[in-house]
């Protein structure tokens, strides 16, 4: 019958959905059983299977259904209400079902009967009306109860009470059928345009879109080279498709995060049942989509955690209640997009981790060396859980304790390009926190040259790039403890030369260098290149089974002109390096200067800049300085007779030195600005200028004429400068407008 | 098992070897490879092949062979073969000096390695066999391609060097 084989698939897998469906309804009416739409569903789902299986012949599952099916129509017609043990029963069916749906997937048969206990409960659950025994015969159609309704009719009054409300029954059964075949009918309109497509197909199209990149890649590449301005157009108009189509099949990839949690709350409510905890759930942002070969991949660690949260985390009602917390704790599992990843968290509101007892278990386990201990943050004692070989829990049951760690967890999600992270607070409750990446396939890089080789690094993990002069880097990059550091903006950020660290040779002291600001795990370091070129779009590939345990890399793509070039791992990369050690010391080192009033030996940053035609040159800290913007003067708009302009959605004021007002200035005249963060938010400086930007650790500054936020002046670069201060400089500005002074300094 | 076996031979360092043709996708004459940073000895670098990533295995160190001595008389003759082996569903190559023709054995004539072969060698080679008096060793490439100079990245033994 290969013909029925479609019918027989779309069977299996609708009935699936409905299973979910049921489920989750039987669940959320053990909790209220009153909603009279849950039970109407949960109705229209077992009718829906059952009827079908009478299609199919598998008499078996029918009676089974038949028995669930009479259940839930009780209930529909308020006859029974949904109890803890209706409930239970109705779980224990959805789980036969799937047993009889397995087999009918694999023998194309319903085998044998449902267990015969299984069936008595049912039965006894069956509100009197039906003291049928089901047997397949019997039970094999709607008209059969009818006959068996009427075989044990009775003369009685009682009983034709009964007959009539069967009846009753049965005709809200069918209005209830025919109700949903008008819902599929008109719902085959939306059907039309829904089409189920085989999830290797989208593959293997997605493998296609990947080598059509790469050969768009190639052909830009050579057409600019080119001096043929019509096969730049067609090859510009290709870029556009291959990018549109790129992203279209990126779309149907998409699932909602919802698929993953439809199973959460039945294993909710099991382990409830285990446990003796109380759990309640709250679901937010179901709707955030992935690709669904990453939700595939997702989906075990999310359980893991789910069920981790309610082992370990969530206490008895008793303690809860002796803690001052409600008897049911919460678990509250929320998904969104951020910075082009997305982010699920699992919280729970329970006992937190207790970072003590981790490390002794750490010890225990051999995972750590005692004298580890006093270096540790708390985050790292915390991550010792992460671990292989970790598990605190102190008996083994089937929930948790299944000699699967958290280190799965985390290897899991670290495979897909992902990455955890706890956050745990004592007595109040612990939040695991997964950054997932929308796809894996094809990513944005940055391409950066190191000697004679190209490497990708994956933008997700890239903060800036910072560039270096040859003659700036014996001043800029020093070393601090055996460690290279720079001094970004007030902040000690590890260095690592990427030659030194790849074995490609000595750190370039002749050259421009350029630092990528890379963060990994959290961890922010630098990574010294010799050259930045492009961002791309790279198709990743795997390196193989012989490269899988190399230190730093994670995979390889095909550049434009057909060579290869390897994609960082930029968090392995960190390890390998062992910058998060590295970043303690440096802490610590900073630390111990800063208490012997000794700053490390790095520069302060200036902007110079010239405020206006008669002032001389002023020096305004770099670290006081957000950004720098040059806008045409018709943008400039008044607020209180002050000068402001819209800037990121915000009004930004105004700020003139001395006699830096030209009111008659042309329209289209470009002023500039140097925008700047004070304790009352953001202020514009107007200069004429801005003429370099210096480093000097011996600037003196004196306290010459201070005033409009000048607070003294000094010598830079040979000159004599005017240093500003931005806050005394905002807080003179406020005193001209509260004296309601319009005198203009 | 009386069946003729194909195989494809080649020389390393002036040595003669043979694989078994069936694992024999293709032979490539110089074909660009890049470097890998911190890869495994004998894994000299990636290889594109029609948009596959494939590893290039350097045979004169996972083999314990002498380095390249430049002999100045054919000095024309320093192309880099790379025979591309699938192999567990993956593809490698196997960068060889020269490549020999393509032969047919009959397994019974293939001897155990003498005991004479010693070192390194011996673990890789399933046998020796002859072709027209000149010896051949038989590559077995699943111990080959486990051996530690495939497989170990410069990870862990170097760490404390850099820290």
């Amino acid at each position: 019958m290969p013909q029925n084989d479609k019918a027989l698939q779309s069977f299996l897998i609708e009935s699936d959905e409905n299973l979910a469906q049921l489920e989750q309804d039987i669940v959320a009416l053990e909790r209220e059983p009153e909603d009279a739409e849950r039970v109407a569903s949960a109705f229209r789902a077992i009718h829906t299977i059952k009827g079908t299986c009478g299609f199919f012949g598998f008499s078996h599952l029918e009676s089974l259904t038949h028995l669930m099916e009479d259940i839930l129509g009780a209930m529909r017609d308020g006859q029974v209400q949904m109890n803890l043990d209706t409930a239970a029963a109705l779980l224990e069916g959805v789980d036969e079902i799937r047993v009889f749906l397995k087999r009918i997937d694999s023998d194309g048969s319903d085998g044998e009967a449902a267990p015969q206990n299984l069936m008595d409960r049912l039965q006894s659950l069956v509100p009197e009306k039906a003291d049928t025994q089901p047997s397949p015969v019997m039970a094999a159609s709607d008209s059969d109860t009818d006959s068996s309704v009427t075989i044990n009719h009775d003369e009685t009054e009682q009983q034709h009470q009964t007959e009539l409300q069967a009846q009753e029954h049965h005709e809200h059964a069918d209005k209830d059928a025919s109700a949903s075949d008008n819902a599929t009918t008109s719902g085959s309109a939306a059907a039309e345009s829904t089409v189920r497509v085989d999830v290797v197909l989208l593959d293997k199209l997605m493998n296609v879109v990947g080598e059509l990149v790469l050969t768009r890649n190639q052909l830009l590449q050579h057409a600019a080279s080119q001096n043929d301005s019509q096969l730049l157009n067609l090859s510009q108009r290709l870029n556009l498709v291959t990018s549109e189509l790129q992203e279209g099949l990126m779309q149907t990839r998409m699932q909602p995060i919802r698929n993953a949690w439809a199973t959460y709350p039945r294993l909710l409510r099991d382990l409830e049942k285990k446990t003796g905890k109380k759990v309640t759930p709250i679901l937010k942002g179901g709707d955030t989509e992935l690709d669904r070969s990453l939700l595939e991949a997702i989906r075990d660690p999310l359980i893991h955690l789910v069920r981790n949260a309610v082992d370990h985390g969530i206490e008895t009602p008793e303690a809860r209640l002796a803690a001052g917390k409600p008897e049911a704790g919460t678990l509250t599992l929320s998904a969104y997009h951020e910075s082009g990843n997305v982010t699920v968290e699992i919280s729970d509101d329970g006992k937190g981790l207790d970072s003590q007892k981790i490390i002794r278990r750490a010890l225990e386990a051999g995972l750590l060396h005692p004298d580890q201990v006093d270096s540790l943050s708390e985050r790292e004692k915390i991550r010792y859980i992460f671990q292989p070989g970790f598990s605190t829990a102190e008996t083994v049951n089937d929930l948790s304790g299944r000699g699967v760690g958290l280190d799965v967890v985390r290897n899991n999600v670290e495979r897909i390009g992902g990455s955890i992270d706890i956050k745990s607070t004592p007595g109040q409750g612990t939040t695991f926190k997964l950054k997932i990446p929308l796809t894996l396939a094809i990513v944005p890089a940055l391409i950066v040259r190191c000697l004679h080789q190209r490497f990708a690094i994956p933008q997700v993990n890239l903060m800036e790039v910072v560039y270096v002069e040859a003659e700036r880097l014996e001043e800029d990059i020093q070393t601090v403890h055996d460690a290279l550091v720079y001094r970004l903006r007030g902040r000690l950020l590890p260095l690592v030369d990427m030659r030194t660290l790849m074995h490609m040779g000595t750190p370039d002291k002749q050259h421009d260098q350029f630092i990528l600001v890379l963060t990994a795990d959290q961890q922010e370091f630098g990574l010294l290149v010799d050259d930045v070129r492009d961002t791309e779009e790279i198709v990743v590939k795997p390196l193989g089974r012989l490269l899988k345990d190399n230190p730093c890399f994670a995979g390889a793509t095909i550049m434009g002109d057909g060579r290869v070039a390897l994609i960082l791992d930029v968090k392995s990369t960190a390890d390998f390096a062992g910058v998060t050690r590295q970043d303690r010391k440096l802490n610590q080192q900073a630390a111990m200067q800063d208490q012997r009033h000794q700053p490390i030996n790095v520069a302060e940053n200036y902007l110079l800049v010239r405020p206006n035609d008669q002032a001389g040159r002023s020096a305004i800290s770099l670290s006081k300085v957000s950004r720098l913007e040059e806008i045409s003067c018709d943008r400039i708009e008044y607020s209180a007779g002050r000068e402001v302009i819209q800037y990121r959605g915000k009004i930004l004021p105004l700020i003139r030195l001395g006699n830096n007002r030209q009111p008659v200035a042309e329209e289209s005249e470009m002023i500039r600005i140097v925008v700047q963060p004070t304790e009352f938010g953001e202020v514009g400086l107007v200069v004429n200028d801005i003429i370099d930007i210096v480093s000097d650790d011996k600037a003196e500054i004196e306290k010459v004429a201070q005033s409009d936020g000048i607070v003294g002046a000094g010598i830079l670069q040979g000159h004599i400068t005017d240093f500003i201060d931005s806050d005394a400089l905002l807080r003179h500005y406020r005193n001209l407008n509260s004296n309601g002074g319009h005198d203009e300094h | 098992m009386n069946t003729d076996q194909l195989l494809c031979t080649f020389t390393v360092a002036e040595k003669n070897y043979g694989v078994i043709v069936d694992n024999v996708q293709e032979v490539l004459a110089n074909h660009q490879i890049t470097d890998i940073p911190l890869a495994p000895p004998g894994v000299m670098g990636l290889m594109n092949i029609r948009g596959r990533i494939v590893p290039a295995i350097a045979l004169r160190k996972v083999l314990r062979l002498e380095e390249v001595v430049k002999n100045e008389e054919d000095d024309d003759e320093d192309n880099i073969f790379n025979i591309i082996i699938n192999h567990d569903g993956e593809q490698v190559g196997l960068m060889v000096d020269q490549i020999g023709d393509i032969i047919t054995i009959n397994p019974e004539d293939v001897e155990a390695p003498p005991e004479t072969l010693k070192g390194a060698a011996r673990r890789f080679m399933n046998g020796v066999f002859s072709v027209q008096g000149t010896l051949h060793l038989l590559l077995d490439l699943d111990t080959l391609l486990e051996d530690e100079m495939c497989t170990r990245s410069l990870s862990q033994s170097t760490r404390s060097v850099l820290q």
